[in-house]
């Protein structure tokens, strides 16, 4: 009896509210944003967030310019660590935080991550003349790999060679590259998957209708509009 | 050493108790399928939390029941002269202490994200090329895990009542009133989605209360069972007439000029104790008591293995 007093109390709260805005925010975001200013947050990133100019560049820059356009908002940029950035997030001292990250982000507590809106791979690939066709037949050659990457150690379970390198592009023979490199460096992709990327930014904690809107804008991004994003940010 | 006669249960409960095991096996396969729409959906609410973690708790009363189905029946052996009667009240007290630790650690968990203000989020999802709210899949996977539970609960409660089974019972008990666990949990995802980050937390709790509630009278009767309080009906409500009935029996003798009785429950059955002062000549006394232990167990089929004891007096 307690329990159903309890639900019904619950009911009545969430009755009357209307019905235009669902899910709503808890603390407004959306409403605050659209028309007015959008903080957000940058980590850098190549080439999700360039920082290398006086104007912040790249993928994830690009897509919330577009967002911002949309919400006739002006946007305001806020450069930090990581760290600093989710705990901006979780005061609402920022309303998005983008910088490269990923669905396996430990900032659950902290952010809410979007849905990803595209998942990108790093794959062993070769020159187009290379004679390789197979993962095989690269067994105990040397492979570029970049400099202080995952990648650098995850790649010798194919039993090949890692040679780090400042930036796989100049290498010649085999490299461990970002899928969406393949036909600018014209590389020929070998069967053999290195890394996995689900790519998410942060929104505040509790602010649905803000996610949803931001979910809502990725998810409906084509593959080629980022992939021309991507090939835009080549080196 | 004298072991304990088998017991068998009459034919007629045979099929009951068989049809009980079925009920169960079913509550076990539609759980697990339960569980694991709820996992697919999870996301941040902690009133799903909640929702999931009972419904996996769920799944002890009826392991506890099959367990003890397999346990209660083997025979008396040298090591065990009782029997295994017992196994059905170490397996509830089992089940129990598990819902309580879980619920109290439900109830802290959700006050934690009150105290710390905590905002819970939900956002879409993609389901064939469309951006649906994750929110309204949690509403449905609730629905799915909260409505049909609450038939096979008075499914099971009805056969707990005919095979006096307190672990079934406890089961049935649980599952009525899952429609009220999913329905707080729905209500904690509509506050997310009104933006009323508390609703979820407040949802949390109130669950976790129900399952604190529970466990707690559970580990409470458990206990008391262990402890061969005297026997209660199946739903605890009231002391069970039997031991009222016995002793009438007795007194109705005619070798009987007093007769007390004490009984306690192990499981299904009833064992226990019928002190008797015969009157001045009776006879042949091994005869006759011989005799009323068998019309003893012939008055219910839960009375098993109750010693006559022939005293001159009885005390008080």
């Amino acid at each position: 009896m307690r329990t159903a007093a309890v639900l019904a109390g619950l009911l009545v709260l969430t009755l009357p509210l209307p019905a235009c805005q669902w899910p709503r925010d808890a603390e407004g975001t959306l409403d605050r944003v659209t028309g007015g200013t959008l903080r957000v947050g940058l980590v850098e990133a190549e080439p999700w967030v360039v920082l290398d100019d006086d104007e912040p560049d790249g993928v994830e820059v690009r897509l919330v310019e577009e967002l911002a356009a949309r919400l006739h908002t002006e946007v305001e940029w806020v450069q930090g660590s990581e760290s600093a950035l989710m705990d901006a997030l979780h005061v609402r001292a920022v309303d998005l935080v983008v910088g490269g990250l990923d669905s396996s982000a430990p900032w659950r507590d902290q952010a809410a991550l979007t849905r990803h809106y595209l998942t990108t791979t790093t794959v062993l690939a070769v020159p187009a003349e290379d004679g390789a066709t197979t993962v095989d037949d690269l067994q105990g050659r040397p492979v570029a790999v970049e400099r202080g990457t995952a990648d650098a150690e995850r790649v010798r379970t194919y039993d090949v060679v890692p040679v780090p390198v400042a930036d796989v592009a100049d290498a010649d023979g085999p490299v461990v590259v970002g899928d969406w490199r393949l036909d600018d460096l014209g590389l020929r992709e070998l069967d053999a998957t290195v890394g996995t990327s689900e790519h998410v930014v942060a929104v505040s904690l509790g602010e649905n209708a803000w996610l949803t809107t931001v979910e809502r804008f990725l998810l409906t991004r084509s593959g080629e509009e980022l992939g021309r994003l991507l090939d835009e940010e080549q080196p | 050493m004298r072991l304990r006669a088998d017991f068998e249960l009459p034919p007629e409960l045979e099929a009951v108790h068989r049809k009980a095991v079925r009920l169960e096996w079913f509550s076990i396969v539609y759980l697990a399928t339960a569980i694991a729409v709820l996992a697919a959906v999870l996301g941040s609410s902690q009133a799903m939390k909640a929702a999931w973690i009972e419904d996996i708790l769920s799944l002890l009363p009826p392991l506890a029941f099959l367990v003890a189905a397999r346990w209660r029946d083997r025979p008396p052996n040298d090591r065990f002269p009782y029997g295994y009667h017992r196994s059905v009240g170490v397996a509830y007290l089992t089940a129990s202490a598990a819902l309580l630790a879980m619920g109290g650690f439900i109830l802290y968990d959700s006050a934690m994200v009150l105290v710390r203000f905590e905002h819970p989020s939900i956002g879409l999802i993609e389901l064939f090329g469309q951006q649906v709210w994750l929110g309204w899949l949690m509403i449905g996977a609730l629905l799915y895990s909260g409505l049909p539970p609450v038939l096979l609960g008075r499914a099971k409660q009805r056969l707990a009542a005919q095979l006096h089974d307190k672990v079934l019972y406890a089961d049935a008990e649980m599952n009525k009133a899952d429609w009220a666990t999913a329905g707080a949990a729905i209500l904690g995802v509509i506050g997310i989605g009104a933006g009323l980050w508390w609703a979820d937390a407040v949802a949390a709790i109130v669950i976790s209360l129900d399952i604190v509630h529970d466990g707690y009278g559970n580990v409470r009767t458990a206990v008391h069972d262990l402890m061969d309080r005297r026997p209660t009906t199946y739903d605890h409500a009231e002391p069970l007439p039997l031991v009222d009935e016995v002793e009438a029996h007795l007194g109705a003798l005619p070798w009987v000029a007093r007769a007390e009785v004490r009984l306690r429950e192990e499981g299904h059955v009833l064992v226990g104790e019928a002190y008797v002062v015969p009157v001045g000549s009776p006879g042949d006394v091994p005869q006759l008591v011989e005799r009323t232990t068998h019309a003893i167990e012939d008055l219910d089929w839960r009375l098993h293995d109750v010693a006559v004891v022939v005293l001159p007096r009885l005390d008080s």
